[in-house]
Order: structure tokens, then C-alpha cells, then sequence
């Protein structure tokens, strides 16, 4: 006898009856997936098309790996189990459907029959199996483990039952089938059988099973049809609109934030819905509330009003039907306080899994904010002036932008026709306070030993903008943007590095989008590739124990993280120690996107936690790249008491005094 | 009437305690002038009552004193001052004519010169260049630019220079000079404005970037400082202020915080208690005029940006310091100037 089996075993009569459901079951998705692209389209037009081999190539490989759903272990296997337990049986329905409709009918041939309906029959049961694993693995969390990241609504409980449900039913229906059938086959559908012996074992006649199977096929195909009518309605939408957004995520440089035309219209950045493009719209449709951005998201942790995944859901509800899409965003949906406690570092779009871009919309209501309505935190005015009158954050002035070279021998201002490399020392460096100067006069002199032709531009270097762009003043910053290029033209500048991660980002990423040529590398770089010609070389080792923190305008907007940690073993005696957060993971300083001026009035401090964690490693002191954290630090080693015992340092600092 | 307008002329100011420090700096600066300009450095004392500063404007060089009293002048009106400046500008026709650019000052100039049509420059830094073709030089922009004035040859020539900006010599004994006491009538029509009465401003509740004086207080001072350096506030008429610690630990309000994302102070006097100087600190306060510290670390990284550095206990300190400036000011009520005591 061929191993197969009658599709409609049992309830064959009635087949017309499962098409209508069937039919009825599409149609009410489609009308909820009709409303999702209503939604999307609310959003202004935005061409994203380019590069779709290489998208679909990322596509692929995303579904296949689940590299970035796997970060979070847990998540990451269950949602492995579910997926694959999915698309196993989707593909063997859709097999059947194949052979039912059209081999059958047309060709009166079948497919499921002989070995492949054996191999098909296990493969089948072992990742339905499977799914199980994964649904109870998602009941477990949600329900029992609780993370604070979840925040359970009864739609997903209803969703996991749901599948739950009609994976159970389907073995339930396979064992009441191999019962009453009784093929010699039936160790090949081993969690059919399985269940097949338990029905037995529990006594049930075999006409009552024979009765019970009818039924349940009939529940098992209503609940099919029923989550596919539920499908875009529920959570489980993120098949369609996570997997659109993971195939139109961002091909930017990461550090980017996208310019907008300041010369015309009167409204700037995002005040509305309908303002923001239709792929922000698709990245609130992604989001899944796994909670990933909240949970790393330093103002979140910190116990500030910001909480990541909670701002894109409360712009998500402008994507239901019938919302009212004229409400000003800023104040009514997104508090003042939320909209500027982000400090820009990217933690939550490193972590999201499905690719949302929560920095570049928080960016744009900014935008709005202080464009078009003029409201901004109140310290922030001062900053803006000093900008606007200064050129600096500091307010200080670009006659003491030269001060910190003071004491060097070197007389390195920009010269006509000059053609090193320009050392850009950036407002901290050159102006904060007399500490801020070591960095810069540690880094000419490497620059110095390494036998570099070097410039600075003293007098005529703005600040980068970086601070003005990432608080929403994308005038100030075009302005600031638009000088320095021109400066940069003067003199034919065509490679730059800096210590700075904030200048570096906005040179490297940013000033493209205003027509600079240039050639931007920072310190780190620098240092390594002098280390490794043998241009800069270690004289002696230092022997404290240090550990590393990545500032986020070097690590995640930029990706250097492995270039420090080369610097450090070379000079170090001893490992460095990591701390728990490190690299991709790194805890922001707090200072980013304008908090560095404003101070933070509720919840914990943000250095404050990254210096406990730094201190908690036994190291004896913090070793950064970048002006801003090394400044906020300070301050927190200084209110932990530390002041005496645990070091602050930039890392050039410490290489200029090995070489 | 002369042939040749002569003179270098500044306008005093004064207050309840004497000449206010304007005018030792416009002496100081005019002296250099006269000398250069082989001119006589003269002064326009008006007010009610205010013979006693005489001797202090002749240990600055003062070499000739015109001296109005009038009680109209009492009252700060700027009418009674402009006019009464006018009717000296007339009979004795000044060569310079030197105001501090503090309000008065500032709002006298320009009403003297539309007077009489003179040229005016306000907020100048400096006068240079000999007797036909001087040169003022002032800032502009926040001393971004720097701009050099040729003033046209129509004497005298009004300007206004900003307080704070020369050092003030070191006094003479005060020597006898020429008075020239003038009477003017003022008619009662040429006054437009009256002031009514003064509402000083509470140094509890100003905003603090206003603030003359400022008493900062950081995590070493802790919570049950509070009163007495409130104290020392109120003996000085002060207003209080603090690091980020003092707003973290909930001692004071985060209105009132100092450093870079807090207020950002340039007071006359900042008596910094129990903070170390966090570079969150320094940023905010780096331009006060004078600071005074107060901390038991000796290596403690206010101490360079301090121009008075007291290692030890506020606690011991402050009531101290609070117990001399009483007493200073029992004494000024007597009559006596007011010193503070640095050493203690």
C-alpha cells in the first residue's frame, strides 16, 4: 500500500463549505490590510527603491539568520521555533492546496504519496512540534516571566491562544485520523501518534474518535481561518509590515540625519502625521512592542518621561482608521519632556530588530519645535546664541580658539597654500576649561612625533554644528555647516581628522549633504594606523588597569569599537576591563543631542549610572574619545566622591604619553 | 566766551556710599588722557548734598571740580542733570566730555550731544591719537569687532565708557583744588518725569544671571548649612546658588543651579561653600568678577577659579564672616566705610 492520505478524510462532502470560510477569511484581511496601506499612505512620498538586489539579498539573510532577533537570546530562539514552525506549515498547506486544486483536478495526479508524503508527514510534526515549543516559550515570558519591557494588551493573549489553539487542534485532528485509520505508517507522524496514543490510553471509543475528529477538524480550520481574518489586525502584522521595513531600512550612514530645505515653505520638520515620509509611518506599523529600545535606552533606564517604543506606539494610533489626523504631535501626543530627554545615542535603533528609526522622528518634532514654534527648553536659548554670535556652544569666541596651543612650539595655523592635513580641535577642546585642553595639545603632539604636516584653523574654526542639528535647529546648523565648508574650500582641504566624535560624525556623515569633499578620519584611526606603519612607537607601557567607554558618535553612529581596544592593548599592561554595557551596547554619558545643557530634572543621572558601572569593574579609571563624556564624568566621579581614586582620561592623552 | 574749548570733563556719579567706582575708573583713565593731551582733568559734581566726595575725586586726580548742588538733583532726575550739564557745557565750553555707560550715563549722552549737536560715542574702549585727529576705539558684537572712530571736529566731544573695564589707580592723598561752585536755577517746567519711590529688587527670588552677589552651595555644604548660609545671603544681600550636587541632594531648587546646564553667572562677588568644582561648575561661573571659596579639600578644583581660598569648616567659617559684616555695617551706619576684612 502507497503511504498517502485523503485530504478530506472524514468531512469530505462539505469541501465547498471550507472554501467559503476560506474565502470569507481573505476577505476580511484584506480589508485590514487595505486600511495599514490607507495608513502608510497618510505619510508624504519618499523614493526608497534603490539598491533592491542588495535589500532583498539583507532580506534573506535576516529571515534565515534572525541575526538581530537573536541578540536578545531568548526572544531570539522562541521566535526562531515559531517562524520556522510557521513556515513549514504554511509551505505544506500550501502543498496540499497545490495538489487539491490543481494536480488533482487537472492532472488527477497527487503529490503526497510514497516517501515524499512520509518525509513531508515528520518534517511537518516536528516543526509544528516545534511551534508549540516556541508559543509556550511566548506564554512563559509574557505571562509568567514578565519582563517590564512587555507591556501585555489582551491581543496578544488572544493571538498566542489563538495559535496555540489550532497547533494542538491539528495534532489533536492528526491523532484521531491515525486512530481510526490506523495506517502501518503512523511512527512517521510521531506527535500525531503521540497524541493518537493518548486517546487511546484515555479509553475514548474509536467511533467517539472518529465523531470527536470531525469536529475539531472543523474547529481547527475555523481558528486557521480566523487568524488569518485576525492576521492584520493583530500583532502578527509584523509579518508583513516588519518584513517591509527590514527590506526598506535606511542604506544611510547611520550618523545621518536627513537635511530639510530651510530656504522655503514656513512650516519645518514634523508637526503633523501626514508630515512625517510613508516609511516613518511603515517603521511605527514595524514595531512589534518587544521593548528592546526601552530597555536600552539610557533617559528610559534612567527614569527619565522618555520611553522609546511608548513614543512610536502613540504615533502609531494615527494609523488606525478614523484618527484624527490634525492634532499637533508635540505636546499632545509626544510631551516637551519626552521630545528632549533623547540624547541621540542610537541605543534603541542599534537594538530594534525590525529596523525603526526612532532618532530621526524624535529629530524632526524637534525640528518643528523649535523652527516653526520657537519652543525650545529655556536653557537652550543661550546655547543657540552663543552659536549664532560666537560660533561656539560656550559662548566664548574665536579669539581663544588658538589659547590651547599657547605653550607648544608649533605655529601650525592654516596657511593659503598649505596642503597637510587639518587637526580640527572643536569648541570643547579648544574653549571648555583648561582641562579640556590636554586632549588637543596631547594629540598635536603625537602629530608632531609621528612627523605629520599638520594645520589648525585657529580663528576661523566654527563649531561643527553638531549640537545645534541634534537639538532642531537645522537653520543654525546649515548656517555653522555652510562657513566652515566654505573655510574648508579656502584653503583646499581635503583630508581632516579630529578627536571629537561629535565633529567627526557630522564631517564624515553630515557635510556631504552640503557639498564638502573631504576625507574625515578620527584620532582613533589615526593612532592605529601610525601604530602599525611603525610611524608612532610605544616606549613604555602603563600599568594601571583601565576600562573603555564607547561614546555613541564614535561606536554606534560610526562603528569604531575595535580601534581603541587595539590603542589600549598596546599600550596597557594588563587587559582593559569591559564593562557590561559595552560597544554596540554602550551606555550613553548623557550629554548628547543638547542635554548637555539642560539639566535633567527628574529621574537618576545618566553619567551617573555609567560611572557605577564603570567603577564596578575594579578599574581605576574610565578611558574615553570624546570631549562630551569626559566632562560629564567629571562631574559624577566628583558626586560619587571618587574624585581621588578613580581616573578620567582621554585615551590620546594616555597614548602621547607612552610614544 | 574762549577761543579753544578746553578741559577733560567726567561726569560723577554717586550713590548712598560715596562715588560709585565709574568714576575712580573714568579718573584713572582721564588722567592718562590729560596728561597726554596736556589738558586740565576736571569733574561735574552735581547732586544734593554731596560736598563729602570731594576729597575722594582729588585723591583720583581730580584737578578742578565743578560743583552744582541742587535738590532737584537728588532725586536722580535726568531732566534737572541734563540741564544742568547743558548750562555748564555752555559757560565753560569742555574740550571731552566722559561718562560711564551705566544707565544715567548712557541715557545722558545722547541728550546732551542732540543738545547741541556734538558728537557722541557710546560703550568706548579707549581714546588714542593726539589733540586733531583722536580715535575712540569700541567693541561691537561681543567684542567680536573691534571699531575705530574718527569724531569730527566739533567739540566737545561726549563719551561713554562701560564700567568694570579700567583698573583703578591707586588713590593720592587728597589734595586742595580748585572749586567751582556754581548755582543754577532750574525751572520748575524743564522736569518731564518725577520718580515716585524705589522697590528693590529680592535677592531670594531675583533670576539668578541678575544676581550681584551669590552665595553657591554644593554637596559639602549639605542640607543643614542651608540656614546659615541663607544667613550670609541675607547679610549680603545675596542670592543663593549651587552646583549640581546641591540640586541633586534636593537642598536647593533647579532654578537656582549654576554650571553648564544650569545658569550660567557673572556676578560681582560668588561665595562658593562645600563645592569641589566640577567642570559641570566651573563653566557656569568662570567669568564672576570675584570668587571666594570655602572647602576642606585643599586640593579642591574651586581653588583655581577663586581669588580668595579658605581651607576649612563652613560651618566655623561662615558665621564668622557673618559676625564682620555686621559689624562693618553697624559701622556704616555710623558713618564709617565699609571694608571687608579678608583675612578673616
Amino acid at each position: 500500500m502507497i503511504p498517502s492520505r485523503e485530504i478530506f478524510w472524514n468531512v469530505g462532502s462539505q469541501q465547498g463549505a471550507v472554501y467559503l470560510v476560506a474565502l470569507m477569511s481573505v476577505a476580511i484581511a484584506s480589508i485590514g490590510l487595505l486600511q495599514h496601506i490607507k495608513g502608510w499612505r497618510k505619510g508624504r512620498k519618499e523614493k526608497i527603491f534603490d539598491q533592491a538586489g542588495n535589500r532583498l539579498k539583507y532580506f534573506f539573510r535576516f529571515l534565515l539568520s534572525h541575526e538581530r532577533i537573536r541578540k536578545d537570546t531568548y526572544a531570539g530562539v522562541m521566535h526562531l521555533f515559531i517562524f520556522w514552525g510557521f513556515v513549514v506549515l504554511f509551505l505544506g498547506t500550501l502543498i496540499i492546496a497545490f495538489q487539491e486544486d490543481l494536480l488533482l483536478p487537472f492532472f488527477g495526479r497527487k503529490v503526497l504519496e510514497g516517501n515524499f508524503y512520509l518525509i513531508y508527514s515528520l518534517v511537518l510534526d516536528l516543526f509544528g512540534l516545534l511551534a508549540i515549543v516556541g508559543v509556550g516559550l511566548a506564554l512563559y515570558r509574557r505571562y509568567v516571566l514578565q519582563p517590564e519591557k512587555l507591556d501585555n494588551k489582551p491581543s496578544d493573549l488572544i493571538l498566542l491562544c489563538l495559535i496555540l489553539f489550532i497547533l494542538v487542534s491539528g495534532f489533536c485532528v492528526e491523532g484521531f485520523r491515525l486512530n481510526v485509520s490506523n495506517p502501518q505508517w503512523a511512527l512517521w507522524e510521531p506527535v500525531g501518534w503521540l497524541f493518537g496514543t493518548i486517546f487511546n490510553v484515555l479509553g475514548i471509543a474509536t467511533s467517539t474518535q472518529r465523531g470527536l475528529h470531525k469536529i475539531i477538524w472543523w474547529l481547527h480550520l475555523i481558528a486557521s481561518m480566523g487568524l488569518i481574518a485576525y492576521f492584520p489586525f493583530s500583532n502578527l502584522f509584523h509579518v508583513v509590515s516588519s518584513s517591509l521595513n527590514v527590506f526598506f531600512r535606511s542604506l544611510k550612514p547611520s550618523g545621518a540625519l536627513v537635511p530639510i530645505d530651510i530656504q522655503e515653505g514656513e512650516q519645518f520638520g514634523v508637526a503633523h502625521i501626514q508630515d512625517f515620509t510613508w516609511k516613518d509611518l511603515l517603521d511605527l506599523d514595524a514595531c512589534t512592542r518587544c521593548g528592546r529600545c526601552q530597555e536600552n535606552c539610557p533617559a528610559a533606564i534612567s527614569g527619565k518621561p522618555l520611553n522609546p517604543k511608548k513614543v512610536i506606539q502613540d504615533l502609531r494610533t494615527f494609523l488606525q482608521p478614523f484618527s484624527h489626523n490634525g492634532v499637533p504631535l508635540v505636546s499632545n501626543i509626544v510631551s516637551e519632556a519626552e521630545l528632549w530627554a533623547c540624547t541621540t545615542c542610537r541605543a534603541c535603533m542599534e537594538v530594534c530588530p525590525v529596523f525603526v528609526e526612532h532618532l530621526n522622528k524624535i529629530i524632526e518634532m524637534r525640528r518643528h519645535s523649535v523652527l516653526t514654534e520657537s519652543k525650545f527648553p529655556s536653557e537652550y536659548k543661550q546655547v543657540f546664541k552663543n552659536l549664532e554670535i560666537f560660533g561656539d556652544t560656550l559662548g566664548k569666541g574665536k579669539l581663544f580658539r588658538e589659547d590651547w596651543a599657547s605653550n607648544l612650539t608649533i605655529d601650525r595655523v592654516y596657511q593659503q597654500n598649505d596642503t597637510g592635513l587639518l587637526f580640527w580641535v572643536g569648541c570643547m577642546s579648544a574653549l571648555y576649561d583648561e582641562r579640556s585642553k590636554n586632549t588637543p595639545i596631547a594629540a598635536a603632539k603625537i602629530l608632531e612625533k609621528a612627523g605629520l604636516d599638520f594645520g589648525i584653523l585657529g580663528e576661523e574654526e566654527l563649531c561643527c554644528g553638531d549640537a545645534a542639528r541634534r537639538m532642531g535647529n537645522e537653520y543654525l546648523f546649515q548656517h555653522l555647516a555652510k562657513k566652515n565648508i566654505e573655510v574648508f574650500r579656502k584653503y583646499k582641504i581635503k583630508k581632516v581628522v579630529t578627536h571629537c566624535p561629535h565633529c567627526f560624525n557630522t564631517f564624515k556623515n553630515e557635510y556631504a549633504q552640503f557639498g564638502a569633499d573631504i576625507e574625515v578620519v578620527h584620532f582613533m584611526e589615526l593612532i592605529v594606523t601610525l601604530l602599525r606603519e611603525g610611524k608612532l612607537n610605544v616606549k613604555s607601557k602603563i600599568d594601571d588597569i583601565f576600562t573603555y567607554h564607547d561614546p555613541c558618535y564614535l561606536g554606534r553612529h560610526n562603528s569604531i569599537y575595535m580601534e581603541p581596544r587595539e590603542i589600549l592593548g598596546l599600550i596597557l599592561n594588563s587587559d582593559m576591563k569591559e564593562m557590561d554595557s559595552f560597544r554596540d551596547k554602550s551606555f550613553c554619558c548623557g550629554a548628547g543631542g543638547g542635554n548637555m545643557w539642560r539639566a535633567a530634572v527628574t529621574g537618576r543621572r545618566i553619567e551617573g549610572l555609567r560611572v557605577e558601572e564603570a567603577v564596578k569593574t575594579d578599574a581605576s579609571g574610565i578611558i574615553t574619545s570624546c570631549p562630551f563624556c569626559e566632562i560629564m564624568f567629571d562631574s559624577a566621579v566628583k558626586q560619587k566622591g571618587l574624585e581621588y581614586s578613580f581616573r578620567l582620561m582621554d585615551i590620546i592623552e594616555l597614548v602621547n604619553r607612552v610614544t | 566766551m574762549r577761543l579753544k574749548p578746553e578741559g577733560i570733563w567726567i561726569l560723577e556719579e554717586h550713590d548712598d556710599e560715596g562715588t560709585k567706582n565709574i568714576t575712580l575708573e573714568l579718573l584713572s583713565e582721564g588722567q592718562k588722557l590729560a596728561r597726554r593731551l596736556n589738558e586740565q582733568l576736571c569733574v561735574c559734581l552735581l547732586g544734593s548734598q554731596v560736598g563729602g566726595c570731594i576729597p575722594t575725586l582729588t585723591q583720583y586726580g581730580a584737578e578742578k571740580i565743578y560743583l552744582v548742588e541742587h535738590e532737584l538733583l537728588s532725586e536722580c532726575s535726568l531732566d534737572a542733570y541734563a540741564f544742568v550739564l547743558g548750562e555748564l557745557i555752555k559757560e565753560y565750553d569742555p574740550y571731552i566730555l566722559m561718562m560711564g555707560a551705566t544707565p544715567s550715563g548712557s541715557e545722558l549722552a545722547p541728550r546732551i550731544a542732540a543738545r547741541f549737536k556734538l558728537p557722541c560715542i557710546t560703550e568706548a574702549k579707549n581714546i588714542t591719537g593726539q589733540e586733531e585727529n583722536l580715535q575712540i576705539t569700541k567693541s561691537a558684537y561681543n567684542d567680536q569687532v573691534y571699531i575705530t572712530i574718527d569724531p569730527l571736529a566739533r567739540r566737545p566731544l561726549i563719551v561713554t565708557m562701560p564700567p568694570g573695564e579700567t583698573d583703578i589707580i591707586e588713590p593720592n592723598k587728597p589734595r586742595e583744588v580748585e572749586v567751582i561752585k556754581k548755582n543754577v536755577e532750574i525751572p520748575a517746567d524743564i522736569m518731564r518725569t518725577k520718580r515716585k519711590r524705589i522697590i528693590k529688587g529680592d535677592p531670594r527670588t531675583i533670576r539668578l544671571e541678575e544676581a550681584d552677589i551669590i552665595v553657591s552651595l554644593g554637596r559639602g555644604a549639605g542640607n543643614e548649612s542651608l540656614p546659615i548660609l541663607q544667613e550670609l545671603a541675607d547679610a549680603l544681600g545675596a542670592s543663593i546658588g549651587g552646583s549640581r550636587g546641591a540640586v541633586d541632594d534636593g537642598i536647593i531648587k533647579f532654578e537656582r543651579q549654576i554650571g553648564i546646564s544650569g545658569k550660567t553667572v557673572t556676578p560681582r562677588l560668588l561665595i562658593a561653600c562645600g563645592i569641589s568644582g566640577a567642570r559641570e561648575f566651573t563653566a557656569g561661573m568662570e567669568n564672576s568678577n570675584l570668587v571666594a571659596a570655602v572647602n576642606i579639600d585643599q586640593k579642591a578644583r574651586i581653588f583655581d577659579y577663586a581669588n580668595l581660598c579658605i581651607k576649612g569648616d563652613l560651618r566655623m567659617i561662615i558665621p564668622q564672616v557673618i559676625d564682620k559684616i555686621q559689624i562693618a555695617k553697624q559701622k556704616r551706619e555710623k558713618g564709617q566705610v565699609l571694608g571687608l576684612d579678608t583675612k578673616s
